[in-house]
């Protein structure tokens, strides 16, 4: 699992890559939430190169999201391919995030 | 007995000299070695148990003081010939016993050393052997005064470095004066001594402080497995067995096995009012001892909340507000109700983020179609939806966990839908009991030497048709 960063005026474009299952959730936890703490609020997940999400690693993602709504901000998700939208599908997140295809389209929704 | 330091006269002095401290000191680091990997054997044999902080009966302190008497003849034998002077690690093994079980010990081992020292003769027998059983005297006296608290490393490295200064620099010269010729020994003689006597027992103590914390570690292993093994066995007794449910209406087989010891995987299964049976199978997210203890708080709220006798859309929105209650570190739970009408077939279903369950149907076999709604936990106010759908005689519902779906083989390949569908069309015509175990041995078969990834559950259940009874039933 890798996660590259890169900010777009008050957006923080967070691009997942590889697998977040109960090995590598713990880092995208340690990773992520430094974020908020640090001032950051509004992040756009670019989960086109995730391969695979376990229920241990949607947790983790859930509780970024809260964390960002609590400070006012938001998570939204961006290229979500198809079997992982399936798994978001299943236990019903699809209804908690707002999935973009396009990226300006995304970043206008901010 | 003048062999012993027979040659003095050879001593050169400068670079010649130093050349012969230092092959003296390899050549007893060589003996010392030997001595090394004994006493590594003797801390494995099991019944030498802890050395370390640790008091010895009477009887173990004479069987010590013989051993490091002999350990110290050994090192009088072993002793290294440089210019006829002879360097030598006697004293340690009377210190070692001094420092490992006091002076009764460590005086015994001095005395089998040093008499053994004392029958050789040579000039310096008198106050070799005097320091030798002082080494383990005074030794076996900074035991008592640790008072059971284990040696450190560098206290016994200080204590050897003591006792050997004491042997060099002041029994000797007591006893022989301090002649040219003696001055000679002692400066061929002491470096590599106190070297590699520190070196000896700062080694001895080493091994035994790893063993020591070895042996710690593995009783910490052990008492936290023990714990985890309780833990299981309360996980698994708040589970209800339904195959023992004997009702000829149907026939119902549950599975949950965690991925770890304690797992996050949760079901349930009783009947109301005799006239429907209720199936619930659910999922904490993550697994292990933190899923474990959310799928015991879930196991509980769902049994308690479910004699209410709501509709399962009603129950999952209760259980909802439970959860949700102080959950700051989101641990959500996916949890699919079913009640199933035994007269009719009627199946209600609430859904909170599961999987949907398999209808298996003689020709065949399908996911049954079921609004995803969200998982618990998360929203308080959520609400869910119950949703109908009807079984028929002879049909077997299959509910299950993603356990099934994402068992991992090694190649990070997922069992999948696609398999699972497979299996269950192959068992379609089997009892609940055969197809969980089927499916079972599929999973095994396929996820091969890898660890289990996920806990896994499923929950099995085929309403017979009407007029047919037990076992027996002919189709």
């Amino acid at each position: 699992m890798k996660i590259w960063s890169k900010r777009q005026k008050d957006v923080m474009i967070l691009a997942v890559q590889g697998r977040l299952d109960a090995a590598t959730a713990p880092l995208f936890e340690e990773q992520v939430l430094p974020m908020i703490s640090a001032g950051d609020k509004n992040f756009l997940l670019d989960l086109a190169g995730l391969d695979y999400i376990s229920s241990a690693a949607l947790r983790r993602l859930l509780l970024f999201t809260k964390r960002a709504e609590d400070q006012g901000g938001r998570v939204v998700l961006l290229s979500v391919q198809s079997h992982i939208l399936e798994i978001l599908d299943m236990a019903g997140f699809t209804q908690l995030f707002d999935i973009f295809a396009d990226q300006e389209e995304a970043l206008r929704s901010f | 007995m003048g062999r012993f330091f027979s040659g003095g006269r050879d001593l050169g002095k400068g670079a010649f000299m130093e050349h012969r401290i230092f092959s003296m000191f390899v050549d007893l680091v060589q003996n010392l070695a030997v001595l090394l990997v004994m006493a590594y054997v003797t801390t494995r044999v099991p019944r030498f148990g802890n050395l370390l902080n640790r008091r010895f009966s009477l009887k173990s302190d004479l069987l010590l003081g013989l051993v490091f008497g002999l350990i110290s003849i050994f090192g009088t034998l072993s002793a290294v010939k440089t210019s006829g002077v002879l360097a030598n690690f006697r004293d340690l093994g009377p210190a070692i016993a001094g420092l490992l079980a006091g002076p009764v010990a460590g005086g015994i081992a001095g005395l089998i050393g040093g008499a053994h020292r004392y029958l050789l003769g040579g000039i310096t027998g008198v106050p070799c052997s005097v320091a030798t059983v002082l080494a383990g005297l005074i030794c076996g006296g900074f035991y008592l005064w640790k008072r059971g608290r284990p040696i450190r490393i560098w206290e016994a490295a200080a204590m050897m470095a003591g006792v050997t200064a004491l042997h060099g620099f002041v029994i000797t010269p007591l006893v022989l004066g301090l002649s040219e010729e003696i001055r000679q020994i002692l400066r061929t003689v002491m470096p590599p001594m106190l070297l590699v006597n520190c070196a000896g027992i700062a080694l001895f103590f080493f091994i035994l402080h790893n063993l020591n914390r070895e042996r710690q570690n593995e009783a910490e292993k052990h008492r936290i497995d023990s714990e985890l093994r309780i833990a299981r066995e309360i996980q698994m007794g708040m589970l209800p067995v339904p195959s023992q449910i004997g009702d000829p209406r149907f026939a119902v087989h549950a599975v949950l096995k965690p991925a770890k010891e304690v797992g996050g995987d949760l079901y349930h299964c009783f009947i109301q009012n005799d006239a429907k049976i209720c199936l619930a199978v659910g999922d904490v997210s993550g697994k292990g001892i933190s899923a474990s203890l959310h799928m015991a708080i879930t196991q509980k709220l769902l049994k308690a909340l479910a004699q209410s006798g709501e509709e399962p859309a009603e129950l999952l929105e209760r259980l909802n507000r439970e959860l949700c209650d102080g959950n700051e570190s989101m641990m959500f739970v996916t949890l699919l109700i079913a009640f199933i009408d035994l007269e009719s077939g009627k199946t209600v279903f609430g859904n909170g983020g599961h999987n949907p369950p398999y209808r298996i149907r003689q020709g065949g076999v399908s996911r049954m179609v079921l609004e995803p709604g969200l998982a618990l936990g998360i929203r308080e106010k959520e609400v869910y939806t119950n949703q109908q759908l009807c079984l028929e005689a002879g049909d077997t519902i299959f509910l299950y966990t993603d356990g099934v779906t994402e068992a991992m083989n090694g190649r990070k390949e997922l069992f999948g839908e696609k398999r699972l569908k497979a299996v269950l069309t192959r068992l379609q015509d089997q009892e609940p009991e055969a197809i969980c175990r089927g499916v079972l041995e599929e999973i095994a078969h396929f996820v091969g030497q890898s660890e289990p990834s996920d806990d896994i559950t499923m929950l099995a259940l085929r309403l017979k048709k009407a007029g047919a009874a037990g076992p027996a039933e002919i189709r």
